[in-house]
């Protein structure tokens, strides 16, 4: 239950804020001039407010849709990304949110339109233009919060040259269910295996459930997609993660998925530090870990080794080239 | 530590009797009470003597940071019944129009509301909110030291517009409408201190350092060195002693930090 929100009063009367806070009778709505005083306020802790957070609704003023980092590509001519909310309901310890966030509050943008017509203008007719959701949140797990699925499908339908990717780790897929399926639409599944799950992965739903969420979609017509970013070191690391693939492959037809990433674990150095300031009894930030220059990462060398084991690993499963490792350079 | 600073000598006492803190005669500049686990002070009216005295008590209990801090006491409303507790989720300072936000991350027993911070007194009740003379600078002052999550705001209303402020209550009539609500700021407190037990080091690496500290001279970026490392060892072996901290020799500082960044990467290994 979220016991608290902020509402800017430029959205207070905004459709959107009046449907939110109808679904949240009991909370104690205050209302603020911009979300940048609680949301960036420097004395708060990251930590505790994620044992309850508050909800912000807020208006987005520009810089709504962003050319997305290098390792976002699955194949498309350009690749763009877009933040309608930031921050999670879900507490993965090694997420970089936590390290680039002073609050841990759900701060929602309601002005969807704002974000869909910029996608608009973004979109190159002829050319596959994919628009990443989830950098900054998980693009699933709130929605029956905010609602922004339930409003973009019907924009995504009418326009086939723009690919919109949701990641996520929920099993909040009833809004796509309840929608005919769109070809240009993917829905992004991340994991790790087991042991990395339960140690790091704090309210996330266990694989087999989002396992079985995936293979709901897939057998409703949407296309879905894995994403094994990051890899987490752990012993054992091949068993673990020849177990998790044979566990998907085994349940999701290979021809419902549209691709597969594999990613390192890699931070800025200074996120780092406010990651391991928050948690510092986390031995995840301390094992096996390395710093080269400002970045916190395993070293190359094992990195590499991580990343080619995984791609040939999931070649006995996906034909090469639906699989995208990202290898920094 | 659990801090509370209150305005008036009625809104401190049934804290002093509920906590059994003892008052310390040889304070001058405010009055102070002391127990094992919380501290108060008494500020007297207004923002100035609100933040001194916050300030004060943070110097008398050894300048801690991420500590509880609570401001109890009464407070006006428009339409609230004499009586009612409120959490503050928001304190306005309505002279300089500064905003400050207590952060609720722990259930209340109370529910929560607005608060307006004046300079003088008024009868009005224009505003839809609380009103003291007090809050905003203790809480800009108290948050210096603590996050905004162990800064609290807590008021129990003691007129509203058909009971005035200028039937100023009496001493003992503060107290009867403070004392009922003690024992739920107890539990409330209590939550918060469970907080801040979170973001306090482990024991053990002040225990470490100082071993170490004693055997060689450590330069202060050498210091927050040791203590990191101390940090990340216990972060891969959360079961280990601080004797077991403290087994390294070595011929300096130097030559210690060494072993202990190469005893966390022998350690940080998956095996
Ligand atoms: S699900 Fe993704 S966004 Fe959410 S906490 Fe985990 S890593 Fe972060």
């Amino acid at each position: 239950m979220i016991p608290l929100v902020y509402v800017e009063e430029s959205v207070r009367n905004h459709p959107r804020t009046e449907s939110i806070l109808a679904r949240h009778p009991r909370a104690s709505v205050v209302p603020i001039e911009r979300y940048g005083s609680i949301f960036n306020h420097s004395q708060q802790n990251f930590r505790l407010q994620k044992q309850r957070p508050a909800l912000i609704l807020a208006n987005k003023h520009g810089h709504f849709v962003q050319p997305a980092p290098d390792a976002y590509g699955v194949g498309g001519n350009h690749n763009w990304y877009f933040s309608h909310m930031l921050n999670c309901l879900y507490d993965c310890r090694y997420c970089f949110l936590q390290g680039m966030y002073r609050s841990a509050h759900y701060l929602v943008f309601v002005n969807f339109e704002s974000f869909l017509d910029d996608i608009d203008s973004k979109i190159e007719t002829g050319k596959q233009n994919w628009f990443f959701s989830g950098y900054d949140a998980d693009s699933l797990a709130l929605e029956p919060v905010t609602g922004f699925v339930a409003n973009a499908l019907p924009f995504f339908a009418t326009r086939p040259d723009a690919w919109l990717e949701l990641r996520t780790k929920s099993t909040q897929v009833r809004q796509l269910l309840e929608h005919d399926p769109l070809s240009n639409v993917v829905t992004a599944f991340s994991y790790t295996p087991e042991a990395t799950w339960k140690a790091t992965e704090h309210k996330v739903p266990s694989i087999e459930k989002r396992i079985q969420a995936m293979k709901k979609l897939a057998e409703n017509g949407w296309i879905v997609a894995l994403r094994f970013d990051p890899l987490i070191e752990q012993a054992g690391f091949n068993d673990a993660y020849s177990a998790l693939f044979e566990q998907i492959f085994s349940q999701v037809p290979e021809s419902m998925i549209h691709s597969a990433t594999i990613g390192p674990l890699r931070m800025p150095k200074q996120f780092h530090r406010t990651m391991e300031n928050l948690y510092p009894e986390e031995s995840l930030f301390v094992s096996g870990l390395a710093q080269t220059n400002s970045m916190v990462s395993y070293p190359a060398e094992r990195e590499r080794e991580m990343i080619e084991w995984a791609t040939d690993e999931l070649e006995k499963h996906l034909p090469g080239n639906k699989i995208f490792p990202n290898l920094p350079s | 530590m659990i801090h509370f600073v209150v305005a008036f000598d009625a809104e401190a006492r049934p804290l002093i009797d509920h906590f059994k803190l003892k008052r310390q005669h040889h304070e001058r500049s405010f009055p102070v009470y002391l127990g094992e686990q919380h501290a108060l002070i008494v500020s007297g009216a207004g923002k100035i003597a609100s933040a001194a005295a916050t300030a004060h008590l943070h110097g008398l209990t050894g300048f801690q940071h991420q500590q509880v801090w609570i401001n109890f006491g009464i407070a006006g409303h428009p339409s609230l019944p004499v009586g009612e507790t409120r959490l503050c989720h928001q304190v306005i300072d309505k002279l300089s129009k500064q905003v400050f936000y207590p952060q609720l991350v722990i259930k209340s027993p109370w529910p929560s509301e607005s608060l307006f911070t004046l300079d003088e007194p008024d009868d009005s009740y224009a505003d839809d909110a609380l009103l003291d003379m007090e809050a905003s600078s203790f809480f800009a002052t108290a948050n210096r030291y603590a996050t905004a999550e162990l800064v609290q705001v807590v008021k129990v209303v003691s007129d509203n517009a058909e009971a005035p402020i200028n039937d100023i209550p009496t001493k003992q009539q503060i107290i009867e409408l403070l004392a009922p609500q003690v024992e739920q700021l107890k539990h409330f407190s209590d939550s918060l201190q469970q907080l801040a037990n979170q973001l306090q080091p482990d024991r053990r690496i002040g225990e470490a350092a100082a071993y170490y500290q004693q055997k060689f001279h450590f330069s202060f970026s050498q210091s927050e060195s040791l203590r990191h490392l101390l940090q990340q060892w216990i972060a891969l072996d959360a079961a280990i002693s601080t004797d077991e901290l403290c087994r390294f020799d070595a011929k300096s500082s130097r030559q210690l930090l060494e072993k202990l960044q190469q005893q966390i990467s022998d350690a940080g290994q998956p095996t």
